[in-house]
């Protein structure tokens, strides 16, 4: 504890950093226009390819958009996606994760298997199964990585409902007549949340990857919607001549998954610590 | 009794699989879209009664449960149905494609395993440990197909290296491999790194040191059979990233293989190849996990159970 704040600042950087940085990627998403003045869609021809230089600072592409201003728009669908896609997992997550561990032994174990077995792959091996269900398109991609991260938070709901169903107020609340879905509600599913919070803080970061990695496959938004992961893609064919359009597009979503697996890791470690 | 074990354990693998194929046969008739309209193109001006010859054939004009058993009996008999788009039998289009993704699973694994071995085992002292763990943390996050282009960029295009595309000999392999290796390489020396500072705690470690035990031989006899196990345990999930890597390795690089059959069969939508690489998925990893059950008991002797004892008695 000696140097307080340099002392308090030194194990922090790492967080510090990340929350910033989220709080960018954040504003990015909600305003774009306040970080770049360009238009994400226009062409300009005497400025095709450009290397990374001042007025450009991702450099431009193969039609002459600015790869920055791209960036910055793509950020809105990838985040979007992310936190849209985690959230809707975490509510379907809760429900069935609850039910089942509140539900008869034989219902319980049997969802239990099947959970099991879809923990045991990849989440975005089994988005691309949902994909092959739903077909391609935008906001499938965004259904199928929801789909994908839902058996990890019923997994976590049902663990948590199976040590709280058991604590004194839920017994007290039973005993006290409460309506079984009132005790549920009211008792059992705030007091799961915290654990679950801080999957779900990683899980954003997971889900952006998984809906790029679709994307990038051709199987989400289409060219020249600005989307981290078709921005990859369109990259990809440039490599040879220009490097900075697939670049920069990949650096914003390691740094942002970085993120938040940090801020995740965090929490757990202070949950922990806690309990 | 061994028999019988083994007949459970038989028994609860096809079960697994079985599962696996009616549920891709079940989700997919629930797929909108006449998979006749699929098979004759966009373009097609096909007549109605030849589309209901052609449905007919296929036996799509039967009941579902007929539609069902029929598939069903076919699985059984190895009959993974036809293609829609490439008019050949599916296990064919699996069959030529495998090589090519076992080649690059295979070699993916022998690097990640290395990266992680090393980054586990060999790297000490807390500042080192600590950039080792960034570096881990950075390559789980990134995702592989930036991984690859990178890889690409610097080392094809850039160096020269490496070719830029294809599947042409030990040269191509090298940086797909690399792309799917490194987030497995990340995950597995994590897992790996917190095993063995677990053993190192753990009281057979000071008895193998009061017996005179070298840090070598520690390592290689004792702490790192203790921190294989939960490393195991990431067997499957480590295979479904090989696999799901080679969807998005294949193709940054160009590579033919089963990835590339995937992809272009859920962007066409042909059923009967998205069905057969369900239901081949599922059989790979039921192997696994019977190869991971039997590599536990050779790894752990304290997970013997009375069947194994008996036949290690006879």
């Amino acid at each position: 504890m000696s140097g307080g704040l340099t002392g308090w600042l030194r194990g922090r950087v790492g967080l510090i950093a990340a929350v910033l940085l989220l709080v960018v990627v954040a504003a990015m998403a909600v305003a774009p226009w306040i970080f770049t003045p360009l238009d994400p869609l226009a062409t300009d021809t005497s400025q095709v390819l450009q290397p990374p230089a001042w007025g450009h600072p991702f450099g431009t592409d193969q039609t002459g958009r600015d790869v920055f201003t791209r960036v910055v728009y793509g950020a809105s669908y990838s985040l979007g996606v992310g936190v849209g896609a985690t959230a809707a997992a975490l509510v379907v997550g809760i429900i069935v994760g609850t039910l089942a561990g509140l539900a008869p032994r034989v219902i319980d174990s049997v969802a239990m298997r099947g959970v099991e077995i879809l923990l045991a792959f990849p989440e975005f091996l089994i988005a691309l199964f949902a994909i092959a269900v739903l077909g391609p398109g935008p906001v499938n991609v965004a259904t199928a990585v929801g789909v994908a991260a839902v058996p990890a938070y019923i997994r976590v709901a049902r663990a948590e409902t199976l040590v709280v169903r058991r604590s004194g107020y839920v017994e007290a609340a039973r005993g006290l007549g409460v309506h079984p879905l009132r005790v549920a509600v009211a008792h059992i599913v705030p007091n799961t949340l915290r654990p679950l919070g801080v999957i779900a803080t990683i899980g954003i970061g997971t889900t952006i990857v998984a809906a790029a990695g679709l994307s990038f496959l051709g199987l989400g938004p289409q060219d020249p919607t600005p989307e981290w992961g078709l921005l990859l893609s369109g990259g990809r064919n440039l490599l040879g001549q220009a490097w900075w359009v697939a670049f920069f597009p990949g650096v914003l979503i390691t740094l942002t998954v970085v993120s938040a697996t940090v801020v995740g890791r965090r929490l757990r470690r202070a949950g922990e610590g806690r309990a | 009794m061994v028999l019988r074990r083994i007949l459970a354990r038989v028994a609860g693998m096809l079960v697994v699989v079985w599962g696996a194929a009616t549920a891709a046969f079940l989700v997919l008739k629930l797929v909108p879209g006449d998979p006749v309209d699929v098979m004759l193109g966009v373009s097609a001006q096909a007549s109605p009664e030849l589309k209901q010859s052609i449905r007919a054939e296929l036996g799509l004009d039967q009941p579902l449960v007929v539609q069902y058993l029929s598939y069903l009996s076919r699985l059984v008999r190895g009959d993974f149905g036809t293609s829609y788009q490439l008019r050949l039998p599916v296990t064919e289009v699996i069959g030529q494609q495998l090589g090519y993704t076992l080649q690059l699973a295979a070699a993916s694994l022998a690097i990640a395993l290395v990266i992680a071995l090393v980054g586990a085992v060999l790297v000490h002292g807390r500042a080192a440990r600590g950039v080792f763990s960034v570096l881990e943390l950075l390559a789980i996050s990134s995702p592989p197909f930036w991984i690859g282009l990178v890889l690409l960029s610097v080392f094809a295009f850039g160096l020269g290296w490496f070719p830029v595309a294809g599947a042409d000999g030990i040269q191509s392999l090298i940086l797909p491999a690399l792309t799917i290796a490194l987030p497995v390489a990340g995950i597995l020396g994590q897992v790996l790194r917190t095993g063995l500072e677990d053993a190192e705690e753990q009281p057979f470690v000071t008895s193998a040191r009061a017996r005179g035990a070298g840090p070598a031989r520690l390592v290689l006899r004792h702490t790192l059979r203790h921190a294989a196990i939960p490393a195991l345990t990431l067997a499957g999930y480590i295979v479904g990233s090989l696999l799901g890597g080679a969807v998005v390795v294949e193709s940054v690089f160009a590579r033919p293989g089963l990835g590339r059959v995937a992809l272009s069969a859920i962007t066409n939508r042909d059923l009967p190849v998205v069905m057969g690489i369900i239901v081949f998925t599922a059989i790979v990893f039921v192997l696994v996990n019977l190869l991971v059950d039997l590599a536990y008991r050779a790894i752990d002797p304290r997970i013997h159970t009375p069947t194994t004892a008996i036949r290690g008695a006879r």
